[in-house]
C-alpha cells in the first residue's frame, strides 16, 4: 500500500502539472461552482440570521387592570406560561414601566407610586414567531388581562417574507449545488474522455480498476479542495468589504452574520462539497470506461 | 499453451467477420510468425488472447483457461503475464519514456529499486538508454516502437504478443528486433506470437509461419532460410 500511496501521489502530479491547461479549466469550473453556491450559503446563513433576530424581538405585552395584586399577577404568569408555545414571561411593573417611560422620553416627571397610571404589565415571548397570533389570543381570554398589544400586521408580514425568502434561499443553494456538480461532473467527464484510450492502454497493461481510479479520484479531491479554497477567500473578502458598507450605509443595525464566522462557516461547506463533487464526479465519468468486453 | 477452436469474430459495430473458423495451436515457448495483408485479422487473432475483444463463436484458451472464464476481477491478472507490443503503441501521451516502461511495475506493486534496475535494463535492450526522460510525443516512429517493446517485457512474461513491431523500422533495425524477439524466446522460454506483413525479415528467421487472408488461415509452415 505504501508504495502504491506514493504511485497515486505521482501520478496526481503528473496529471496535474504535465495538462496544465486542462487543469486550470478543472480547476476555473470548480472555483466557479463553488463560488456560487457559496454566495447561495451567504444569503442563507443571513437570511436565519435575520429570521431568528425576528422571532427573538416578537413579544407580546399584556396589560393587567391598575391595581392588580401581586398574587393574581404571579397566578396569571403561571397561566401563561403553560401555554406549550410561550418561552419566557416576564413581569413589567408600573414602577419599572414608568422608569422606562420617563427614559425613552428622555423625561423627568416627579411621581410617587399612587400618581402613576401605568398599569402592571407582562412581556411574553414566543418560541416560535408564527404562534403569536395563537398565543395572543389565548392570552387575550384569560381573567384580569385588560389589554394586548404585538404588530400583528408587521409581524406576519415579516413572517412571511422571512419564510419565503428562506425557501427561496434554500433553492437557490440546492439548485447551485446540483449546477456545481453538474459542471463539475462534466469538466472531469471531458478530461476522462481525453483521457479514454489511456485508460484502455492501462487496462491492457494489467491495471485493476481501482488502481486506475485512485488518481482520478485524488484529482477530483485536490481539485475540489483547490475550488473551494479559492471561492471561499473570494467570499470571504468580497463579504468583509460588503458586509461593512451595508452596516455603515444604515442607520439602525442590520443583523447580519459576522465576517469571520461566515467565512469559517462557508469553508467547511465548500470544502466538503468540493471533496464530494470531485470524488464522486470521477468516479461517475470514470465507471464506463472501465468495463471489460467479456460479459 | 494458447489454442483457437473454431474461433470466429464479428465486430458487432459494423459486423465486419473478421475471423473466420480459426484452428490454431501454440506450444509453451515456441515463437509464430502471423502474416497477411493489411485487414486480414492478425492484430484481431492477437487481440482475442490479451481479451481486448471476445470471441463471437468457438473457442479461445489461454494459459490453459477458457477466455471467458475469467472473471472480471481476474483479468488485469492475466494480463500481467502477457506483454504486448500494440501496433499503435498506446503509450501514455503525459508519461516519459522511464514512466512508461515503469508502468507494468508499478502496476503489479514492484518496489522502486526493483524499477530503477530493471527499467534501464531493458531500455538499453532495445538501445534507448539515452532517451530515459523523454516524452513519447518527441521520440521518432522507431524509437516510440521500441519503448513499447521494452513496456512489454520488462515484466519477463510468459507470453509476448508483438504486433507488426517492425512496422517503423528500416530492415536492418527490424532484424535486430526480430533476433531480440528471438532471444528473448531462447533465453527465457517465452512463447512469443508476432504478427507482421513484413514477409523478408520473417523469412529470415526460420521459424513457423501462418498465413492468414480475409480471416482465414491459409497456410502454415517453416520459414525457409534464403537470404
Ligand atoms: N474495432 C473494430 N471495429 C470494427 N471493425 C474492426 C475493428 N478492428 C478491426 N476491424 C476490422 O476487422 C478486420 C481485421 O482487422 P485487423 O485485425 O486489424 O487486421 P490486420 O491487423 O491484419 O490489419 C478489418 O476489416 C478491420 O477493418
Ligand atoms: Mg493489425
Amino acid at each position: 500500500m505504501n508504495r502504491n500511496t506514493f504511485f497515486f501521489f505521482r501520478e496526481l502530479w503528473i496529471n496535474l502539472s504535465r495538462n496544465p491547461l486542462m487543469t486550470a479549466a478543472a480547476a476555473s469550473t470548480s472555483v466557479i461552482s463553488l463560488l456560487t453556491l457559496g454566495i447561495s450559503l451567504v444569503f442563507v446563513n443571513n437570511i436565519n440570521r435575520l429570521s431568528t433576530e425576528i422571532a427573538s424581538q416578537v413579544e407580546i405585552h399584556a396589560f393587567m387592570k391598575t391595581g392588580t395584586d401581586n398574587y393574581q399577577v404571579k397566578s396569571l404568569q403561571d397561566e401563561i406560561l403553560k401555554i406549550p408555545q410561550v418561552r419566557r414571561v416576564e413581569y413589567i411593573s408600573p414602577d419599572r414601566a414608568l422608569d422606562k417611560l420617563q427614559e425613552d422620553l428622555n423625561l423627568d416627571l416627579e411621581m410617587s407610586p399612587e400618581e402613576n397610571p401605568l398599569p402592571p404589565g407582562l412581556v411574553i415571548r414566543v418560541g416560535d414567531p408564527r404562534q403569536v397570533g395563537v398565543v395572543a389570543d389565548q392570552v387575550k381570554a384569560m381573567k384580569g388581562i385588560d389589554e394586548l398589544q404585538y404588530g400583528e400586521s408587521i409581524l406576519q408580514n415579516l413572517i412571511e417574507i422571512s419564510i419565503l425568502v428562506k425557501f427561496i434561499g434554500y433553492l437557490m443553494t440546492l439548485l447551485m449545488a446540483l449546477f456545481a456538480l453538474f459542471t463539475i461532473m462534466n469538466t472531469i467527464r471531458l478530461t476522462v474522455l481525453a483521457r479514454k484510450s489511456e485508460i484502455r492502454t492501462m487496462q491492457l497493461v494489467g491495471a485493476t480498476a481501482w488502481f486506475i481510479r485512485w488518481p482520478y479520484a485524488l484529482e477530483g479531491a485536490i481539485l475540489g479542495i483547490i475550488g473551494a479554497l479559492i471561492a471561499t477567500g473570494m467570499i470571504a473578502i468580497a463579504y468583509y468589504i460588503l458586509s461593512g458598507r451595508i452596516q455603515s450605509s444604515f442607520p439602525m443595525v442590520i443583523p447580519m452574520v459576522e465576517p469571520g464566522e461566515m467565512s469559517r462557516r462557508i469553508l467547511g461547506t465548500l470544502v466538503a462539497a468540493g471533496i464530494v463533487m470531485g470524488v464522486a464526479g470521477s468516479h461517475m465519468s470514470i465507471s464506463r470506461f472501465l468495463t471489460e468486453p467479456n460479459k | 499453451m494458447i489454442a483457437f477452436r473454431r474461433v470466429h469474430l464479428i465486430y458487432p459495430a459494423d459486423k465486419v467477420h473478421a475471423l473466420r473458423d480459426i484452428n490454431l495451436e501454440f506450444n509453451k515457448g515456441e515463437i509464430s510468425f502471423i502474416v497477411g495483408p493489411t485487414g486480414c485479422g492478425k492484430s484481431s487473432l492477437l487481440k482475442l488472447l490479451y481479451l481486448d475483444v471476445m470471441p463471437s463463436r468457438g473457442k479461445v484458451t489461454v494459459l490453459g483457461r477458457d477466455t471467458y472464464s475469467f472473471k472480471e476481477h481476474e483479468i488485469p491478472h492475466l494480463r500481467r503475464k502477457i506483454g504486448v507490443v500494440f501496433q499503435d503503441f498506446r503509450l501514455l501521451p503525459q508519461k516519459t519514456v522511464f514512466e512508461n516502461v515503469a508502468y507494468p511495475l508499478d502496476v503489479i506493486g514492484a518496489s522502486r529499486f526493483e524499477i530503477n534496475r530493471r527499467v534501464p535494463q531493458v531500455l538499453d535492450l532495445v538501445g534507448l538508454a539515452d532517451k530515459i526522460d523523454t516524452l513519447p510525443s518527441s521520440l521518432s516512429k522507431g524509437q516510440e516502437q521500441r519503448v513499447v517493446i521494452a513496456r512489454a517485457i520488462v515484466n519477463d512474461p510468459l507470453i509476448l504478443l508483438a504486433d507488426e513491431p517492425t512496422g517503423n523500422l528500416d530492415p536492418e533495425t527490424s532484424w535486430d528486433i526480430i533476433k531480440l524477439l528471438l532471444s528473448i524466446q531462447t533465453t527465457r522460454g517465452t512463447t512469443v506470437l508476432v504478427a507482421s506483413h513484413d514477409m523478408a525479415t520473417v523469412e529470415r528467421s526460420n521459424k513457423r509461419i501462418i498465413r492468414i487472408e480475409n480471416g482465414e488461415v491459409t497456410s502454415d509452415r517453416i520459414g525457409v532460410a534464403s537470404a
